[in-house]
C-alpha cells in the first residue's frame, strides 16, 4: 500500500469520529487537498537598487520581477537582473506558468514560470508602465507605455499600436480590463481617463475623468474611483474625498469593503478616514491579502500593515534595498 | 613631362605621407592610452591588447570585466568594440567567455537616442558574427536571425529620421562620442555592404556637423546635453579628444573611449576637415535638431529645435530659441572664446528647476524624481546650477548678438537668471552713454554685456557670476562680441534691429542645414558639404558618395 493510500485511510477514520468538522479537516489532511488548495503569490516589480547611481538609470543588479509564496517573508527573483521591471500579470489558467512582464525593454514573457524568458516587443515598444492579461481570451493582452497603447492578440508574439482617440502626450500608467465585459478596457493616462468599449480599438474620455491620471478601480458599472499625480482622489460619480496639492501626488488605489485606500508620494489615505498612515511615504502600488495590506515602496522594499488594527506599525518585509514599482496577487492553485 | 611626372610623384608621395602620418596617429593614441593608468574599461584594455602593452594585465582585467554582470548598453557596446578590434589577437578561450555573456547576462536597452544605438549596433554586429544560433543562445530570447533584423530595422530608422529631420541628442561634447563610437564599430565591422557604407557616411554626416561648430577644440554653440565640468570649461569635453583626432591630427585631451577611433580604419575627408580649421571668414549656420522625447505635458513628441550660429575665427556665438527641450543638461546658448585659456565661455540660464521637466523627459515618478534627483545628476536642484534649460527663456540671436528673455511665475522655486564669466579677461570702463555695460576684453575680444535689471557681479573662484534679479517677474540682458579692430562702442546695444532678427521660419523653415559649408533640406535626406570649389555629397537615399 503507498503512502498516499495509507493517509486516506486515515482521512476515512476521522471523518468518522469528528463529523461536525468534516470539511475543514478534509482540507487539512487529505493530500489531494496539498495539491489543488489555492495560495496567493505575490510579485514586486523593482524598478533598480536604492543606490544613487542607479536611480534613473533602471540597469542596476537586482531590478526586475521578484515572487513570494509565503506572504512576503521570503522573495526569490525571477528571469532578468537588469531590467526596470514595471508591471506583471499571469494568466488565471496556467498554475502560475504563463508570466508577462512590462518593462524598460519591452514585454517578456516566460512559459515556465519564470525560468526562460523571452522578449517579445522590438525596438517600437518601449518603457512599459502596464500589462493586462484578457483573461477570457488570454491571447489578447494590452500594454500601456510611455506613448501609447498597444494590443497583441496572438500571445505577445504581434503587436501593434491602438490609441485612437487619446491625444498626445499618450503616456499611460496603467491598463485595465472590465471584470464583467472584457472588451471594456480602461487607461490612465497623462492627458485623464479614458475608457474603450471595443477592445482598444477606439477610445473616449471617461466624464470628470482629468488630468493626470496614476490608477484606477474598475468596478461593475466601469470607472469608479481613481487619483491623480495632482493629489486627488475620486469616487463615485468624481466626488473628491482628497484634495490637496500639500498631500502630493497619489500614484495608487485600492478598495476594501465600503472604503477607498490612496496611496503615493506622502502617505496612504482612506475615504472613511479610519484610517491614514503618514509613517510611509512613496507608496507606487498596494495589494490586500485578507485583512493585511501590502504596499510597495519607491524608498525601498515591501510594506505590509494590518488593516483590522490601526494603530499597527507597518513592517518592513523583504526587498528593502530595490525601488519597487508595483506589487500584485495571483492565486496558485 | 618632367615636370608632370614630377607633380604627380610629389602627390602621392604626400598621399602616401598623409596615411603615414594617420597610421602614425592611431599608433600614438593607442600607445598612450595603453600605457596610462586608466580605469581599466574595454576601450584601454583594447589598446592594450592591440598595442602589446600590458597584455597579459589586460586579459586578466578583461576576466574580470567579463564575470562581473553589468547591465546596460554601456557595457554592450565597449564589448563588442573590444571583441571586434582585437578578435585577430584575442585568444580563442576570451572569445568564448564574451559569447556566453551574451547568453546570461541581461542588459538595459536605455531610454535615449544615444542608448538605443549603442545597444542596436552591438546587436548588429554580434548577431553577424554568430549568425545561426538559436533563441536559446541569446539571453533575450531571439535568434540571431530575429536579433539581426531588429536591429537593421532600428539602425535604418535611427539613419532615416537623423538626416531627414534631425538628430536628438544633438551638438552634446559629452554624448557624441556615442554616437561616433557605435558607427565607426558598424562602418568597420559589418559584413552587409549597404550597412558598412550607411553608417560609414553617418560618422561623416556628424563629424560635419561637429566640424562646422568646431573651434579650437571645442563644441560651439548651444547643446543638448553638457556635463558640469564641460559646461564652463569647452575643452574638458570628452567630445574635445574626437575633434583633436579627426580634425588636428594631434591630440592633447586623451578620452579612452578614442582608441576605438584610433583602431578603426576610417579617415576623415579632408574637406571636413577643412571645414573645421578654416575661419578665415565669419559665417552663420542655421539648422533643426529635435527635442528630446516629451513624454508628457507636451502636444508633440519630437519638437523642432531651430538652431542658429555664428562661427568666427575669434570667438564663435550660438544659440537656440530657449524653451526646455531636453532634460537637465541642456545648454540653450554659449559665446566660445578662441583662446588657449580655461574657462573660454561665457553663457547664461535661469535655474530651472521642476517635477514637470523631468515628468516630461523620464517615465518615473515626476515627484519621486525631484526628491532623488541630486544623487544622479549632482546640482540639478542648485540655484547656483550652470547647466540646464528653462521654458521661461525665450532667446533671439542674430550674428554676433544676443538677447535673452525671462519671464518667470512666482510659483517658481529661483527668480533670478546667471550668466558664467571666465575671470581672465580685463574689465574695461563704460563709456559716457553706456555707463552700465559690462564690457570685458578677452584676447582679441571684447564682450558688451547690458543687463536690463539690476544685478550682482559676484566673483567664484576665478570666475564671476553675474545674477540678474526680476523686475515685475521680469529680466532680460544683451550680449555682444566683437573683435577689437571692429568693435564699435557706438552700436546701438540696447536691442537688435527687427529686420535683422533672425526668423527660423521665415528663413530656415525647410533646412536642416544651411551654411556656407554644409547645406541639407528638410526632409531630404541629402548633405552637401562644400568648400570653396569643392562638394562631398552624402546621399542617404542611394546610400552613394558624390
Amino acid at each position: 500500500m503507498s503512502r498516499k493510500s495509507g493517509l486516506r485511510y486515515h482521512v476515512a477514520g476521522v471523518r468518522k469520529i469528528l463529523f461536525p468538522f468534516l470539511t475543514l479537516s478534509f482540507f487539512i489532511l487529505h493530500p489531494s487537498s496539498l495539491i489543488l488548495a489555492q495560495h496567493t503569490r505575490l510579485y514586486a516589480c523593482a524598478l533598480a537598487s536604492d543606490d544613487p547611481a542607479a536611480f534613473m538609470g533602471g540597469s542596476s543588479l537586482g531590478s526586475g520581477l521578484w515572487q513570494s509564496d509565503d506572504t512576503a517573508k521570503t522573495w526569490k527573483q525571477l528571469g532578468w537582473k537588469h531590467v526596470k521591471c514595471y508591471s506583471v500579470d499571469v494568466v488565471n489558467n496556467s498554475n502560475g506558468k504563463i508570466i508577462y512582464q512590462s518593462c524598460g525593454n519591452g514585454v517578456l514573457r516566460s512559459t515556465d514560470a519564470g525560468v526562460n524568458w523571452k522578449l517579445l516587443t522590438d525596438w517600437r515598444v518601449t518603457e512599459v508602465m502596464d500589462i493586462v492579461i484578457d483573461q477570457q481570451e488570454p491571447n489578447n493582452i494590452y500594454i500601456a507605455t510611455s506613448d501609447g497603447i498597444w494590443k497583441s492578440d496572438d500571445g505577445g508574439n504581434t503587436w501593434y499600436e491602438t490609441d485612437i482617440g487619446i491625444p498626445y502626450p499618450i503616456f499611460v500608467s496603467r491598463i485595465k480590463i472590465d471584470p464583467v465585459n472584457h472588451l471594456n478596457v480602461y487607461a490612465a493616462t497623462e492627458n485623464g481617463l479614458y475608457e474603450s468599449k471595443d477592445g482598444a480599438a477606439l477610445w473616449n474620455k471617461v466624464k470628470g475623468g482629468s488630468g493626470a491620471i496614476r490608477d484606477m478601480i474598475i468596478g461593475r458599472s466601469g470607472a469608479e474611483a481613481w487619483v491623480d499625480d495632482d493629489g486627488g482622489c475620486y469616487f463615485n460619480g468624481a466626488k473628491h474625498f482628497i484634495r490637496a496639492d500639500s498631500l502630493g501626488s497619489f500614484w495608487c488605489i485600492i478598495k476594501r469593503r465600503d472604503r477607498y485606500l490612496a496611496g503615493g508620494a506622502r502617505s496612504i489615505f482612506a475615504s472613511k478616514g479610519d484610517f491614514e498612515s503618514a509613517d510611509l511615504k512613496n507608496i507606487h502600488s498596494m495589494t490586500i491579502i485578507g485583512g493585511t495590506l501590502f504596499m510597495a515602496s519607491l524608498d525601498g522594499g515591501v510594506w505590509r500593515k494590518n488593516l483590522l488594527d490601526n494603530g499597527a506599525i507597518p513592517i518592513q518585509t523583504g526587498l528593502p534595498d530595490l525601488q519597487v514599482w508595483r506589487i500584485k496577487t495571483v492565486e496558485i492553485e | 613631362m618632367n615636370t608632370k611626372i614630377c607633380i604627380l610623384l610629389l602627390l602621392l608621395f604626400n598621399a602616401f605621407d598623409a596615411k603615414a602620418q594617420s597610421f602614425q596617429l592611431r599608433q600614438e593614441v593607442l600607445k598612450e592610452i595603453a600605457k596610462k593608468d586608466y580605469r581599466p574599461t574595454f576601450s584601454v584594455l583594447a589598446a592594450r591588447l592591440k598595442t602589446g602593452i600590458y597584455q597579459d594585465q589586460a586579459l586578466r582585467q578583461l576576466d574580470t570585466l567579463l564575470s562581473r554582470e553589468y547591465g546596460d548598453m554601456f557595457w554592450m557596446y565597449g564589448c563588442a568594440g573590444l571583441y571586434f578590434s582585437c578578435k585577430d589577437i584575442l585568444p580563442d578561450n576570451y572569445k568564448a567567455k564574451i559569447r556566453e555573456c551574451w547568453k546570461k547576462y541581461t542588459p538595459y536597452r536605455g531610454d535615449t537616442e544615444n542608448h538605443f544605438l549603442m545597444y542596436y549596433s552591438s546587436l548588429y554586429l554580434l548577431s553577424e558574427e554568430w549568425p545561426d544560433l538559436p533563441d536559446s543562445d541569446w539571453f533575450m530570447g531571439k535568434s540571431s536571425k530575429e536579433i539581426h533584423d531588429e536591429s537593421a530595422s532600428y539602425l535604418n530608422f535611427f539613419i532615416n529620421r537623423t538626416v531627414r529631420f534631425g538628430q536628438i541628442e544633438f551638438d552634446s561634447p559629452r554624448y557624441m562620442y556615442y554616437y561616433i563610437t557605435p558607427l565607426l564599430l558598424l562602418n568597420e565591422y559589418a559584413q552587409d555592404t549597404v550597412v558598412k557604407r550607411r553608417c560609414g557616411m553617418m560618422v561623416e554626416f556628424l563629424l560635419a556637423d561637429y566640424a562646422a561648430k568646431y573651434l579650437n577644440g571645442s563644441l560651439c554653440g548651444s547643446n543638448s546635453r553638457v556635463s558640469n565640468e564641460a559646461a564652463l570649461n569647452p575643452r574638458s569635453a570628452e567630445m574635445t579628444s574626437y575633434g583633436e583626432y579627426f580634425f588636428n591630427d594631434s591630440v592633447t585631451h586623451i578620452f579612452p573611449d578614442v582608441a576605438f577611433a584610433a583602431m578603426a580604419s576610417f579617415s576623415i575627408p579632408e574637406i571636413i576637415k577643412t571645414i573645421a580649421n578654416n575661419r578665415a571668414e565669419p559665417y552663420v549656420i542655421e539648422e533643426i535638431k529635435r527635442s528630446r522625447e516629451m513624454i508628457r505635458y507636451s502636444s508633440e513628441l519630437n519638437k523642432a529645435v531651430n538652431m542658429y550660429s555664428f562661427m568666427t575665427k575669434d570667438f564663435a556665438l550660438g544659440s537656440f530659441r530657449g524653451g526646455l527641450v531636453q532634460p537637465i543638461q541642456q545648454r540653450s546658448w554659449s559665446l566660445v572664446l578662441n583662446s588657449d585659456h580655461q574657462n573660454n565661455i561665457i553663457f547664461g540660464l535661469h535655474p530651472f528647476v521642476s517635477k514637470k521637466e523631468l515628468g516630461m523627459f523620464f517615465p518615473e515618478e515626476p515627484s519621486f524624481i525631484l526628491e532623488k534627483i541630486d544623487a544622479v545628476k549632482h546640482g540639478y536642484s542648485s540655484e547656483d546650477k550652470w547647466v540646464g534649460g528653462s521654458p521661461y527663456e525665450t532667446i533671439r540671436q542674430y550674428k554676433n548678438q544676443i538677447e535673452c528673455r525671462y519671464s518667470i511665475p512666482k510659483k517658481e522655486r529661483y527668480s533670478h537668471v546667471d550668466i558664467f564669466i571666465p575671470g581672465w579677461g580685463k574689465f574695461l570702463p563704460g563709456d559716457k552713454i553706456h555707463g552700465h555695460d559690462i564690457r570685458i576684453q578677452y584676447d582679441s575680444c571684447i564682450v558688451t554685456i547690458v543687463a536690463r535689471t539690476p544685478y550682482e557681479l559676484k566673483r567664484e573662484g576665478e570666475n564671476f557670476r553675474l545674477r540678474l534679479s526680476l523686475v515685475a517677474r521680469k529680466t532680460s540682458y544683451y550680449l555682444s562680441c566683437s573683435r577689437l579692430d571692429e568693435f564699435n562702442e557706438f552700436d546701438d546695444r540696447t536691442a537688435m534691429p527687427a529686420e535683422k532678427t533672425y526668423s527660423v521660419d521665415k528663413q530656415n523653415g525647410e533646412w536642416l542645414f544651411r551654411s556656407k559649408f554644409l547645406e541639407s533640406k528638410l526632409g531630404s535626406a541629402i548633405l552637401k558639404m562644400k568648400y570653396g570649389t569643392n562638394e562631398r555629397i552624402l546621399d542617404f537615399t542611394t546610400n552613394t558618395i558624390r
